[in-house]
């Protein structure tokens, strides 16, 4: 089970928690990315910060194996 | 860190048109024949101008001597300062190349004289591109 | 006590006088209020909050502060703070701006200026090393940004980091900025009138000395090559720069303001950055001090024969003087960024005014009368023209030089309406124009209660948000605006927050962050805002609230008629209040105040609670 906790405006739009069973191993940043595309967020992941629950970051080249869950929201106020 | 005791400088007299100035090395080298205290002298492995800081005596004579106007001083330090190549690993090309800028990169020194046409004063340089450019 | 990261000392100008002296400030001042943002708050407050609401953000006793903060220089991108008492607002705006004077002033040997009082002549503050002086600018007033700068330079025979002020700002303009290497703009706030009003024309530093020591320079080494690493790799930034707002905010997010916000959305692909780099961009990328993004790009356009020079148009200011007035020719976008630039007015704060004036003219509430000519969507001709008459005064350009809030106030008065008649087009919360990214579509990264319960009114780059302790609160933003590091270049707070410690020798915690240091900066910011004055006061049950633009539903493009109620806006900002440990009219309770050692607070406090009628 891999859970993604959505922060502010993400979450009115894709809900504050989404889990999936994952069958493989996937970098969790391609996941996000795919997964944002398949709902219609239109938004890079240079526009998000990913972090772990706790708001550490992710360790480098992280899979979807490799932690269960991680914390989303959007990175750069500004621009 | 440091900003005015690094040996390379950035001017901008136009919007985005920066001119990055450091030590150019003349084959002539007319800085270190200035010096009356022999405080300049050319490493022979890169080819830089190495400053003796115990021999300068901030006379400024290599300035004058200099076709760029390069050495540069600041406070706090009692010598001119000239970029040194840092012994063969240039610390700006290393921040620059990590960055992915890739403005700067080492070369091997040409052995013709015609490098001696790079070394000028930033105020000629950004002349010579407000005409190509900003005119 | 030792130091680190700062030096505990200022500059403290007093043009009144004609002297300058150093101010010492505690290091345990810098532990509560870190620097930049919170240390301008606190210093304003300490000075200026007994008096607040009689305080004249345009008179001699306002304060104009140019702080750095313990990051400035460490930390990757490099900006400083502006602050005093807003013109705008009437509180405290910290205003950002990214200029190689942050490092130049620590290199001095300073953590920041204050500069007090006002001179009777033109001047200009020349700071190098030790040497500080304040020299006539007499033969520098009434220029413009690019001649200014080419006649500092020949002034001091060299390139030297400045700040300063066009004729925006030297004609008490409110929407007026201060302004840096030509296209830098600290606009929110207004405090290029504040520079103006001090008959201030620059301020130029230079610094040769090294930065403060860091408390543990292995720690901050490796650090700061993290991040480079991490922010270098933000491509689309590195490539577009904030310019693909043009079409993703615009077009994708829908959520740019169009029409004076009467649509956020458009479909032109010509107004978006693939088809402005391409025929624009003369130098990509560019940057300023050690910064490793690059968000910056130099364009050119030449318009009946005029050559201008803008950064971008960065998204900002393609939306407010582009979209925002119905203008999507890129060229011709260009040409007002970079007259915007060069009288020294904020683009955003201006281009709001200005397409306030515009659909006002539309309505008929002002006329030809009024204003001397036709004013039309998308006519770079009269568009110009109003901007200049705004920067200079001229006409009823006097009337929009005191933004968007002021100025519908008096065309009401004209008219004889009732005020809100004019106001309900005035898209500004607290006499601050809304920054270009809007709340409607919830596409885009502000909350619906980002700008209505803001300590910063309009201000995109310090919206609030819940949860009140995540990076979504504007605590988030006052931090970063006080540590400084600019919001581009951040990262997760646990390592921001890491870089802090490793280089002051703190022990910031987040819990501290957002309970105690971040708090207690926001919460002084919301009393200063309240108290106002003296032409302008703030009722929570009236202000706290969004333009009534932003609760018509979106009328196209593919979020047509998304909405937000202004019931879920009022339910959400008192969640975020109470989350806060503030009453539910956004005032601190005094148990918040004395848990923030702010105990000279609790009286003003309640003199507030009292003429507000909510005691």
């Amino acid at each position: 089970m891999f859970c993604i906790y959505f922060l502010g405006n993400l979450a009115a739009s894709l809900g504050s928690t989404l889990c999936f069973e994952v069958s493989e191993c996937r970098d969790v940043l391609a996941f996000l990315e795919e997964l944002l595309r398949s709902r219609g967020e239109l938004l890079s992941v240079d526009e998000l910060l990913a972090t772990l629950p706790d708001g550490r970051p992710l360790p480098p080249k992280a899979t979807t194996c490799d932690i269960g869950e991680i914390r989303v929201l959007r990175l750069l106020k500004g621009g | 860190m440091w900003p005015s005791a690094s040996r390379i400088t950035i001017y901008e007299y136009y919007p985005g048109a920066p001119i990055p100035h450091y030590c150019i090395q003349c084959p002539d080298y007319p800085c270190v024949s200035a010096c009356p205290t022999k405080a300049l002298s050319v490493d022979q492995l890169t080819g830089a101008v190495l400053v003796d800081p115990s021999l300068c005596t901030l006379c400024l004579k290599c300035v004058e001597a200099c076709p760029g106007k390069v050495p540069k001083t600041t406070r706090g330090k009692s010598h001119v300062l000239i970029c040194d190549l840092c012994f063969g690993d240039p610390a700006c090309v290393r921040e620059c190349s990590r960055v992915g800028y890739n403005a700067l990169k080492t070369v091997k020194k040409p052995s013709n004289t015609g490098i001696k046409h790079y070394a000028k004063p930033p105020e000629l340089v950004a002349e010579e591109f407000g005409r190509k450019i900003y005119m | 006590m030792q130091i680190y990261g700062s030096w505990g000392k200022l500059l403290s100008v007093d043009l009144s006088a004609g002297k300058t002296s150093e101010e010492r400030i505690h290091p345990i001042t810098y532990r509560m209020f870190v620097g930049g943002r919170g240390l301008a708050t606190y210093i304003l407050w300490r000075e200026l909050g007994k008096k607040w609401g009689s305080v004249d953000p345009l008179g001699p006793e306002n304060m104009l502060t140019i702080l750095t903060g313990p990051l400035t220089g460490y930390y990757p991108g490099i900006k400083l703070v502006v602050s005093g008492k807003s013109p705008q607002s009437g509180g405290v705006v910290g205003s950002a701006i990214s200029s190689h004077v942050a490092y130049s002033i620590k290199t001095a040997g300073y953590d920041g200026i204050i500069v007090r009082g006002a001179s009777r002549d033109p001047v200009y503050i020349y700071v190098r090393d030790d040497l500080v002086e304040i020299r006539d600018a007499s033969k520098l007033w009434g220029l413009k940004g690019l001649e200014l700068t080419k006649s500092l330079r020949s002034e001091l025979g060299r390139d030297a980091p400045s700040l300063y002020i066009g004729p925006a700002g030297e004609n008490l303009v409110r929407t007026a900025a201060v302004m840096a290497r030509w296209f830098h703009a600290a606009g929110y706030g207004g405090y290029g009138a504040v520079m103006g009003s001090k008959k201030l024309k620059a301020i130029v530093v230079e610094g040769s000395g090294p930065l403060p020591p860091v408390a543990r320079r292995d720690e901050f080494l490796k650090l700061r090559y993290e991040v480079i690493d991490k922010v270098a790799a933000r491509s689309t930034f590195r490539v577009w720069g904030t310019t693909s707002g043009l079409w993703r905010v615009g077009h994708d997010t829908s959520s740019e303001p169009i029409r004076n916000w009467v649509e956020e959305w458009h479909n032109r692909e010509e107004f978006s950055h693939v088809a402005i780099e391409k025929k624009y961009w003369i130098k990509n990328p560019w940057a300023d001090w050690g910064c490793p993004l690059a968000c910056m790009k130099v364009s050119k356009a030449v318009v009946d024969g005029v050559t201008y020079y803008t950064d971008g148009p960065d998204y900002e200011m393609g939306a407010y003087l582009g979209s925002n007035l119905g203008l999507f020719e890129v060229d011709k976008v260009i040409a007002l960024s970079a007259l915007a630039d060069d009288l020294g007015l904020c683009g955003i704060q201006t281009g709001n005014t200005m397409g306030f004036a515009v659909e006002l003219y539309e309505r008929g509430l002002i006329t030809r009368e009024d204003v001397g000519y036709e004013l039309k969507w998308g006519d770079f001709y009269c568009l110009k023209r109003l901007m200049e008459d705004i920067a200079y005064r001229r006409g009823f350009g006097g009337v929009l030089a005191e933004g968007t809030y002021r100025a519908a106030v008096e065309v009401a008065k004209r008219r004889n309406l009732p005020s809100e008649e004019v106001l309900k087009y005035a898209v500004q919360v607290k006499g601050i124009g809304v920054g270009a990214h809007g709340i409607r579509s919830r596409k885009d990264y502000p909350q619906p209660i980002a700008y209505a319960a803001s300590v910063q009114g309009g201000d995109h780059t310090s919206v609030a948000g819940l949860p009140a302790d995540s990076e979504e609160s504007e605590i988030s933003s006052a931090f970063l605006d006080s540590a400084v590091v600019c919001s581009f270049t951040s990262v997760e707070e646990e390592t921001v927050l890491k870089f802090l410690n490793a280089v002051t020798g703190w022990g910031v915690t987040k819990e501290e962050l957002y309970r105690t240091i971040g708090l207690r900066i926001l919460s002084l910011q919301r009393i200063l805002l309240l108290l106002g004055g003296p032409d302008v006061r703030w009722d929570p049950r009236v202000h706290d609230d969004n333009p009534l633009r932003f609760y018509e539903p979106l009328p196209s493009g593919p979020y047509t008629n998304s909405v937000v109620s202004r019931d879920e806006v009022l339910n959400s900002i008192a969640e975020y209040y109470k989350q806060l440990g503030w009453d539910s009219y956004g005032i601190p309770t005094e148990e918040t105040l004395r848990k923030l050692g702010l105990y000279d607070a609790v009286d003003v406090v309640k003199t507030l609670r009292r003429e507000l009628g909510v005691s």
